[in-house]
């Protein structure tokens, strides 16, 4: 373990695209800044890049990636950044007093020890993750998530599986289908558990969708290319069952009514497959930001606990500023924009910028994040899991902690043994839900779907499980002196 | 089956690294969870119901590819890390996790 000494202006937590806009700004002004992220290289999830060993020609084509691509191609050898690449921030510690060396300690573990950094302001940048279901068969080797398949293709350039299913609620599917088709893969159906006249009806009352032709333009040619190759696409299907021994050979999609209860007198379509991919929406990492004490949330069709944030990105832990997914799903524009916003915010907060012309500056940046927000909140509406979902797909040995191996039967014979037992906190002691090593991240939303509805009650009653220091699994041994 | 993609797109060196005993060939720049993914036996681990996992996530969250891995140049025993956050290096000795005899009764 190592403690620093430098002190920066800026730690940021995140190189995805609202990380690298509030890097970009900083620099301008001056400010010392560090980097640090668990990918090899910047860009995100988003814009995941292929490894400085390969050479991709013509990668991520397409206008969705062109203003993306050219921050990064801006920032990445900036010698004005320090980067802190391939680390885990597993915590912040706040400053306690207003002595000028009390400062943000932010702790990351590298490929051996854990290390700090210290920074007068932070900005978590952490952005999401995909929300994993639970169904018979959901961690059978083949199963994935949607994005999972993508980042393999796009960073790595493998792709994974010959014969592929998708099924969710978020039109991302679509996009991926359409680049698995590109790359040779065979897809044998699309299926989507709402009704498209859901989203249709939503579409029509929505004013935003002239304003945002190119994200509509990238899905409906995805839609257009995908109908060319014959591809079935489904509506009000879910998946039932994913078989097979030891790995993926069969996918089972049943059709669901408009809350997402199974139709049992209507056929299910069994798909002979090596290759599952989910899409059923994100989840927000908040994680860090709520262990370093920023004030959370909830929203079920923005990614679940999200961090509260003020008009310079500032949560209510002062000095910890949050931009990106982190508060609310809004995609990698809005999250450029917040970036930028706090860029200005934490310029502003170290006195590198007046007041006067931080607010002129970020006015533009607001107002284009207001229609982002509100076309946002349309893709949201569309993707929004019927309500009976969730707990339909499961079966009572459905893993709904997939770390521990607690099953769906367990959760709820607990609830039934325990009839005080409505918090999540309460629920982890008593079950392990939540113990594991993604630390809570995959279950809790379905751990907490199973408790709303077994006690009636509302998601701000059961409260996020804590968020505690190490927020990523740490080794005993990165802890020790290292011996020589 | 996996598949590297080859039109236009140029991999790092080959690199030989062994996993379960077996030499295989991989390319600077590959993860562990794509040398895995394209084995004949793409797990990584099995968990403590000896159901076999694989890589899920693919970005360091749900831990599923998690596996066993040894550097030559290191002297301390092996350590577990991430499959999809760990680039493949010359002579790096990776071991997938609880083998189905040792968990299943």
């Amino acid at each position: 373990m190592t403690l620093s000494r430098e002190i920066f202006d800026v730690a940021i937590i995140g190189a995805g695209p609202a990380g690298l806009s509030a890097a970009e700004y900083l620099i301008s002004t001056g400010a010392r800044i560090v980097i640090l992220d668990e990918q090899l290289r910047p860009g995100g999830q988003i814009t995941r890049q292929p490894p400085k060993d390969f050479v991709v020609k013509n990668w991520l084509k397409g206008d969705l990636y062109k203003d993306l691509k050219a921050l990064l191609s801006r920032l990445e050898d900036h010698v004005d950044i320090v980067w802190k690449m391939s680390v885990s921030v597993t915590g912040i510690t706040p400053p306690v007093s207003d002595q000028i060396d009390d400062v943000y300690q932010v702790w990351y573990q590298d490929d051996r020890a854990v290390q700090t950094v210290r920074a007068h302001k932070v900005l978590v940048a952490a952005g999401c993750y995909e929300r994993p279901l639970a169904f018979p068969g959901s961690t059978l080797p083949g199963v994935m998530g949607a994005g999972a398949i993508q980042t393999f293709l796009k960073s790595q350039q493998v792709l994974v599986g010959a014969r592929f299913v998708f099924a969710g609620t978020h039109p991302l599917q679509l996009v991926v289908a359409e680049q698995v088709l590109d790359a040779g893969g065979q897809i044998e159906a699309i299926a989507f558990a709402q009704s498209p006249l859901t989203g249709v009806s939503r579409l029509l009352r929505s004013t935003s969708l002239f304003s945002h032709w190119r994200v509509f333009l990238t899905a409906a040619r995805s839609l257009i290319r995908l109908r060319g190759a014959g591809v079935p696409l489904l509506f009000k299907h879910a998946v039932k069952q994913a078989g097979g021994v030891d790995r993926l050979e069969q996918v089972t999609l049943q059709p669901v009514t408009a809350t997402g209860a199974p139709q049992p007198e209507r056929p299910v379509r069994t798909f002979i497959v090596d290759r599952l991919g989910m899409s059923y929406g994100f989840q927000v990492s908040a994680e860090l930001a709520r262990q370093a004490g920023a004030d959370a949330v909830w929203s079920a069709d923005q990614g679940g606990w999200l961090i509260s944030a003020n008009s310079w990105q500032e949560s209510s832990q002062p000095g910890l500023f949050v931009a990106g997914e982190i508060t609310g799903m809004a995609g990698a524009e809005a999250s450029c924009l917040e970036g930028r916003i706090a860029g200005l915010g934490m310029a502003r907060a170290l006195g590198l910028i007046p007041t006067g012309p931080a607010d002129a500056l970020a006015a533009r940046s607001r107002r284009q994040l207001s229609r982002q927000n509100a076309f946002a909140g349309f893709l949201n509406a569309f993707s929004r899991l019927p309500d009976d979902l969730v707990a339909h797909m499961m079966t009572p040995d459905s893993l709904v902690c997939r770390c521990e191996n607690i099953t769906c039967g367990a959760l709820r014979q607990a609830l039934t043994d325990h009839p005080h037992l409505r918090e999540a906190n309460g629920v982890k002691l008593m079950t392990r839900t939540g113990m594991g090593l993604c630390q809570g991240r995959l279950c809790y939303s379905i751990v907490a779907e199973v408790i709303r509805r077994e006690r009636d009650c509302s998601i701000k009653d059961i409260g996020p499980y804590h968020a505690q220091w190490p927020v990523k699994p740490l080794s005993i041994s990165a802890l020790l002196p290292r011996q020589k | 089956m996996s598949k590297r993609l080859t039109d236009q797109v140029t991999r790092g060196l080959p690199v030989s690294l062994s996993l379960n005993g077996r030499t295989i060939t991989a390319y600077q720049g590959e993860t562990l969870a794509t040398v895995i993914m394209m084995s004949d036996d793409p797990v990584c681990r099995w968990d403590r119901q000896g159901l076999p996992r694989a890589p899920f996530c693919n970005m360091g969250v749900c831990f599923d590819c998690l596996v066993s891995l040894k550097s030559p140049d290191e002297s301390e025993g092996s350590r577990m890390v991430r499959a999809c956050m760990t680039p493949v290096r010359e002579g790096l000795q990776v071991t997938t996790l609880n083998a189905p005899r040792e968990t299943r009764s």
